[in-house]
């Protein structure tokens, strides 16, 4: 097959495609009896593996496990729900006890972040403009198990050192410790539209054994935003998040235990106004004690930070 | 059993085969469709029609070409609808693909059996990949970032790694075909 065609046929499978592509695509399918025999191998190949004829459940998948992020995990039961009539809902929700059997076990949710901090290489400790695919925020690292404290899943976390960023060298009050994640929803738009849509973030905290005298907390923030309203800077983002978000919500701020072998685990939610194109994610360990070092955080983790986005009927 | 009784256990074998046949009918969209997001929603819309038209479906009928069926208009709603897609929607083209894929019928059939060894020959990373990609439906972008790669580079992957599977399916029907 000639590379141009075999790359045209990948761009329409994985969404890539332009209008002129997939007119020029519909012209040699009707035009070019071989190019309709590759199209129809070519989609069937990548149907099976889509469809889960041939992947899902195979003997021979590879022993790595698969993460979930991003995938349906039979959202089509209930994004469409909404849109279905109410005696759809109630009849299926409702009408009999085996269905109450049948719909539970279907998982509700998509997950849009499944963060285990397991790649070394996630940049962190910067306060440059937000964007997809990676944490900004305060100066962090990635590491392993330390100072009596495991990772909470896998063999990594994310350590927050101190309350600082680049270029801001003596800042006021610096006790609060950050890290922001920027989601883009605008490819789940068509499931945000009726307001049916709920975001979930839950997160796991912990520190270092610590005195009695020294107190640790956590809380994660969520902001909902237009395209617009998304921060250039991460440095100034409190009040621009704050002001500029079309909904927002914050957990309450929880004690960090001094046992590190125990991990706090918080959960926020925020349902999702039908317009919000963005989602950002704010992180923080806060020390709240009058010894504590301005900037400086000695042992302060989080892991396992998970994102999903899941449907629930609008608000009446 | 009451009239309600009766009801409740039509609605239940109803919505039993419609669990059982929902991959099916995306597979069936995805002749179509082929992008797996867009697919996903001609298959809620499909849904949606189906539950609606519950009561018209002959339980004595084969479900799955009834679903198929109603599946198809929703294909053509789709193409309509949307721009990027409207070059399809102007002719008959969904015939053509319908009658070709007929007269290929054996051969797609034993391309899904070699696709099966072919992808247990795959290097394990790209077998992963494509197991995230596919069966984890894990976003291009989670991909690159756990990889260490851009997002084209890995659209770049999952492009060659379906060459891969194609050349190797080419070379397994001809190893069946050659003369021994």
């Amino acid at each position: 097959m000639p590379t141009e065609l075999d790359s045209l046929f990948a761009r329409a499978c994985d969404g890539l495609a332009t209008a002129e592509e997939l007119a020029e695509l519909h012209r040699r399918l009707r035009t070019e009896p071989a190019t309709l025999d590759a199209w129809l191998r070519y989609t069937a190949l990548h149907g099976d593996m889509a469809a889960g004829t041939v992947l899902a459940g195979s003997e021979t998948a590879a022993a790595a496990p698969v993460a979930k992020s991003g995938g349906w995990q039979a959202w089509t039961w209930l994004s469409w729900a909404p849109q279905a009539a109410a005696g759809l809902v109630v009849g299926l929700f409702a009408a009999s006890m085996v269905w109450a059997y049948v719909i539970p076990p279907v998982v509700k949710s998509r997950l849009l972040l499944d963060e285990d901090f397991e790649n070394p290489a996630a940049p962190l400790a910067s306060r440059t403009a937000l964007e997809t695919g990676v944490w900004r925020g305060d100066a962090a690292e990635i590491v392993g198990a330390q100072g009596g404290v495991k990772p909470e899943r896998g063999r990594h976390m994310m350590r927050f050192l101190r309350a600082d960023f680049d270029g801001r060298t003596k800042p006021a009050g610096g006790h609060i410790a950050v890290a922001y994640r920027l989601i883009d929803l605008r490819p789940y738009r068509s499931d945000l539209t009726d307001g049916g849509a709920v975001v979930e973030v839950s997160a796991s905290f912990n520190a270092v054994a610590f005195p009695d005298s020294e107190k640790y907390g956590c809380a994660i923030s969520l902001y909902a935003l237009d395209a617009e309203s998304v921060p250039d800077r991460a440095g100034r983002l409190g009040s621009t998040l704050t002001n500029d978000a079309i909904a927002m919500a914050r957990s309450s701020r929880t004690r960090i235990d001094p046992d590190p072998s125990t991990w706090q685990r918080l959960t926020t939610e925020l349902r999702l106004p039908g317009n919000a194109e963005f989602l950002v994610v704010r992180l923080h360990i806060s020390q709240g004690f009058e010894s504590a070092p301005d900037f400086v955080f000695t042992g302060s983790y989080v892991d396992d930070v998970r994102i999903s986005l899941s449907r629930r009927a609008p608000l009446p | 059993m009451d009239a309600d009784g009766n009801r409740s256990a039509d609605e239940q074998a109803f919505l039993r085969q419609f669990m059982t046949e929902e991959r099916p009918l995306l597979r069936f969209i995805l002749r179509y469709v082929p992008s797996v997001a867009d697919a996903r929603d001609v298959l809620q819309e499909t849904l949606v029609t189906l539950w609606e038209k519950r009561a018209e479906f002959d339980a004595t009928r084969e479900f799955l070409p009834w679903a198929c069926g109603i599946a198809r208009n929703k294909v053509r709603e789709f193409w309509r609808k949307h721009p990027r897609w409207q070059a399809f929607a102007q002719d008959d083209l969904m015939t053509l693909l319908d009658a070709r894929r007929e007269e290929l019928a054996p051969e797609l059939s034993l391309r899904m059996e070699k696709l099966r060894d072919c992808l247990a020959k795959l290097p394990p990373e790209q077998r992963t990949n494509l197991d995230r990609y596919y069966a984890g439906e894990e976003p291009v972008e989670t991909i690159a970032l756990r990889e260490g790669r851009t997002v084209e580079a890995v659209y770049k992957m999952l492009q060659r790694t379906r060459r891969a599977l194609l050349d190797c399916i080419e070379r397994g029907i001809r190893a069946e075909r050659a003369p021994a």
